[in-house]
């Protein structure tokens, strides 16, 4: 009997659909065993367990769907072996890219949310409390897991990293809006990026091309030094010393900081958890204000390790280059300038998350305030700026501990913070000005006098060339003026002024002493 | 290249440097003139690497003077560092860059890398440029050093016991090649060892260390012609050591000795002779006798 042709659409529609809904067909019976296993024990009152019936409700549903979502991204090439991206076969195919694309991506994903809204309902009837968030985080886990494989050909580890902060950042911005049911506006969200970010990367993919823009990781590259391999021939000895110093300590200020921050969280959490029934005399849940620091904190940790790696001269052909040692000190001070640059801002994104994530009463304030039009953006950025540019200070200083020079200046500095500070808070309630500015004048003294004998032999060993002062001078002089700008916009407050001067002190000190540590190290 | 006026590509004069109290070098003095090949060998601790620091500039002179290519290396490191080829005795390259990185970054101190050189000297060692540094065996890593260290046609190449990793063929093959090559265009190398054998087939010159003390400088033909090794039988064993002021060194039980004399072998034919010894063989002395004749057995089995 002569049957009929199909259309070549239908065609691949119906093998993706058998070949999805296989895959939740079986995850389906995975979660029926599951399930049914737990309800009969329950029935039966043969298990032990607290509630059998609730760990069917949801522990079978999130269990299946996780074996279909692993088995949905991958599959087997016509080898028979685990292969992760978009089908060869598929991109061969004469269909235009965006019917082949949404037809694979739409039958996909429509079979996976049939099957979750199946465990949905699973879930009601078992009489479990439903939490629809579970199932859409494993949703927008699958799509951005799919959007990965498919067009990874065209993207780096480095972006994988972008993408997930700009996640973590969409997250963070939908419950800071407390918006009723902020994870599904994010699955909404995901699902429509992950499906052009397909369709883009399929298509060029079958060009045999490549993103027209620079990838993000060349990009992140470019800018950062931390992880690329030099494409081009360096202009000089100076740019080959940068980039080689990036790649040697740079990193590890990002990955020793994160490191921390995940220890920090952990121990926070898992406090948290201990605390759950009040059966521990210490009570962490008073700390949650602490979760907003947890990434500062690590900064500050990672900052002297990191500084340490990158003034170490025992490793590495440093000394055997034929270049200056102002040259190198520079290449130093360049990469951990930029890698602080880029591991402030994401410290700060995490410690806004945390502190969102946290409902922290501070936090709670805040968005009160923002809420009721009491604080504008510029008032909310400040909020957070502030503690980022105290970070800041303090983990550049912290860097050059290991100079011994740099290390005195900065507990001169740190020392001037909290008389600058404190005592300028205490005597602002006694209107003690005066005692104020006396009190701070004697270790600003101090650390102007160091710097500047540290400059004048840096000057005299010819380790830094005159402009070099000028320079240091320059950066001085504008931090006072931006201080002072600063204290005259507001009421003003002399501990603005010692804390500005440290503050320029601080970031000028490195340009002397590294120079100085290194002719050390170079000539012994 | 440019020569310094006294043709000497290497000058050190009375330099000294201690650690504490114990003296690495001790009042040493030497010149390497321009195209020569020179080799430097000691023992553990005889004040090699300690004196190829002070050609670097990483070492500054407590007392005595060390000028390299013209230059002061400490005053003036980028000037002497830019025209020196570098091979470190412990290759401490950077383990987590890639052959071509490790090229690419190197290329960018020396205006004169020729990268078509480095190319060919990179095929020619076998190295696969995507493989990391840590990767390489100790051998590999030494040629990535090499490679370094001449792709840019230093005119003075200073090697830091360059063989060591080395396997017997890669010696002969590709370090003593590239060693006459480089000598052969007229540029010169320094380079330590403590592979006698090795430094006997490629210097023109030689210097010995030994506890930091220089005890002998000299082009290797001076060393033969005035260094010889006698095998001598006495009719009767003397009890002792026999009476020869001649004798650098001498070896030997009962009756049949072999001594190393240094400064005229006549004068020293008629001292054994007059000694009663008779002459069973004479030839030039190796440089590894006469390294164990001037430095002894301790500073060799130390290696």
């Amino acid at each position: 009997m002569p049957h009929r042709k199909w259309n070549k659409y239908w065609a691949l529609a119906w093998e993706q659909l058998l070949v999805t809904g296989s895959v939740c067909a079986a995850a389906f019976g995975v979660n029926a065993a599951f399930a049914g296993v737990a309800g009969l024990s329950y029935a039966s009152g043969g298990t032990s367990l607290g509630d059998a019936r609730a760990m069917a409700g949801s522990g079978a549903v999130l269990l299946s769907m996780l074996i279909a979502i692993i088995a949905s991204v991958a599959r087997q090439n016509a080898a028979g072996e685990l292969s992760l991206d978009f089908d060869p076969r598929l991109r061969r195919m004469p269909v235009y890219t965006l019917p082949l694309v949404s037809l694979v991506f739409f039958v996909r994903t429509g079979c996976l949310f049939l099957f979750a809204a199946v465990g949905a309902a699973q879930w009601y009837w078992f009489g479990s409390d439903f939490d629809p968030a579970a199932l859409y985080f494993l949703l927008i886990a699958y799509l951005v897991l799919q959007t990965i494989v498919w067009t990874r050909s065209g993207l780096t580890g480095i972006e994988y990293l972008v993408g997930g902060s700009v996640l973590a950042v969409a997250l963070g911005t939908l419950y800071g809006l407390q918006l009723p049911d902020a994870t599904f506006a994010l699955l909404v969200l995901v699902y429509a990026a992950a499906f052009l970010v397909s369709l883009a990367g399929i298509a060029l993919i079958r060009r045999d091309a490549r993103w027209p823009l620079p990838r993000p990781g060349e990009i992140f590259d470019a800018i950062t030094g931390l992880n690329a391999s030099p494409r081009h021939p360096f202009r000089n000895g100076l740019a080959a010393q940068v980039w080689y110093e990036g790649r040697r300590a740079g990193w590890l200020l990002l990955f020793t900081s994160a490191t921390f921050t995940v220890i920090g969280f952990v121990i926070l959490r898992s406090g948290d958890y201990l605390n759950y029934d009040d059966r521990y005399p210490w009570n962490y849940s008073r700390y949650l204000w602490l979760y907003p620091w947890v990434p500062y904190i690590a900064l500050l940790l990672a900052a002297p390790i990191a500084g340490a790696v990158a003034l170490s001269t025992g490793a590495g052909p440093t000394f055997m280059r034929p270049l200056e040692t102002r040259h190198l000190a520079l290449a130093k001070l360049v990469a951990l300038f930029r890698a602080l640059a880029i591991a402030l801002p994401l410290a700060a994104v995490v410690s806004a998350l945390a502190s969102a994530l946290s409902d922290t009463a501070l936090w709670d304030i805040m968005m009160d305030a923002w809420n009721h039009g009491e604080i504008d953006l510029a008032g909310l950025l400040a909020w957070r700026a502030g503690p980022m540019l105290l970070m800041a200070v303090a983990a550049w200083a912290l860097m050059f501990a290991r100079s011994l020079e740099s290390l005195a200046i900065a507990i001169l500095s740190a020392a001037c913070f909290v008389i600058g500070l404190v005592l300028a808070d205490l005597n602002f309630m006694n209107d003690e000005y005066l005692g104020n500015i006396a009190v701070a004048s004697v270790p600003m003294a101090v650390i102007i006098v160091v710097t500047g004998a540290r400059y004048r032999k840096a000057l005299r060993s010819g380790v830094l060339p005159g402009r070099a002062f000028d320079i240091a001078a320059a950066i001085c002089a504008l931090s006072a003026i931006l201080v002072l700008l600063y204290a005259g916009s507001v009421q003003f407050d002399a501990n603005f002024l010692w804390v500005g001067l440290a503050c320029g002190c601080l970031l000028v000190l490195p340009g002397a002493s590294v120079s100085l540590h290194l002719q050390r190290q170079r000539h012994r | 290249m440019s020569a310094t006026e006294s043709g000497n590509v290497i000058a050190v004069e009375s330099l000294t440097r201690k650690f504490g109290r114990k003296a690495a070098l001790d009042n040493v003095s030497l010149a390497v003139p321009e195209g020569c090949v020179y080799g430097l060998v000691g023992g553990n601790g005889a004040g090699k690497t300690t004196l190829v620091k002070h050609l670097l500039g990483t070492f500054k002179a407590q007392t005595g003077s060390v000028r390299v290519l013209g230059e002061d290396p400490v005053r003036s490191p980028v000037e002497v560092l830019s025209r020196v080829g570098y091979l470190s005795e412990d290759r401490d390259l950077p383990g987590w860059m890639r052959v071509r990185d490790w090229l690419r970054y190197s290329e960018a101190f020396y205006p004169a890398w020729d990268a078509e050189y480095a190319e060919r000297l990179r095929e020619r060692f076998g190295l696969d440029p995507d493989t990391r540094i840590k990767r390489l065996s100790r051998g590999e890593t030494a040629k990535a050093g090499l490679l370094a260290a001449l792709a840019f046609r230093p005119p003075l190449l200073l090697l830091d016991e360059p063989s060591s990793g080395l396997d017997p063929s890669a010696r002969r093959n590709i370090l003593e090649a590239i060693i006459r090559t480089v000598a052969g265009e007229g540029r010169t190398v320094f380079f330590s060892s403590h592979l006698l054998e090795e430094v006997e087939r490629v210097a023109d010159r030689v210097a010995m260390l030994h506890q930091g003390r220089l005890v002998f400088e000299g082009t290797m033909e001076d060393l033969h012609a005035t260094h010889h090794r006698w095998m001598l039988r006495f009719p009767q064993a003397p009890a002792g050591h026999p009476n020869l002021p001649g004798a650098l060194h001498l070896e030997g039980d009962g009756q049949d000795w072999t001594a190393v004399s240094e400064g005229d072998a006549e004068r020293f034919r008629t001292e054994a002779l007059a000694a009663g010894a008779e002459i069973t063989g004479h030839s030039g002395a190796s440089l590894e006798e006469v390294f164990l004749a001037r430095v002894g057995h301790a500073a060799v089995l130390e290696d």
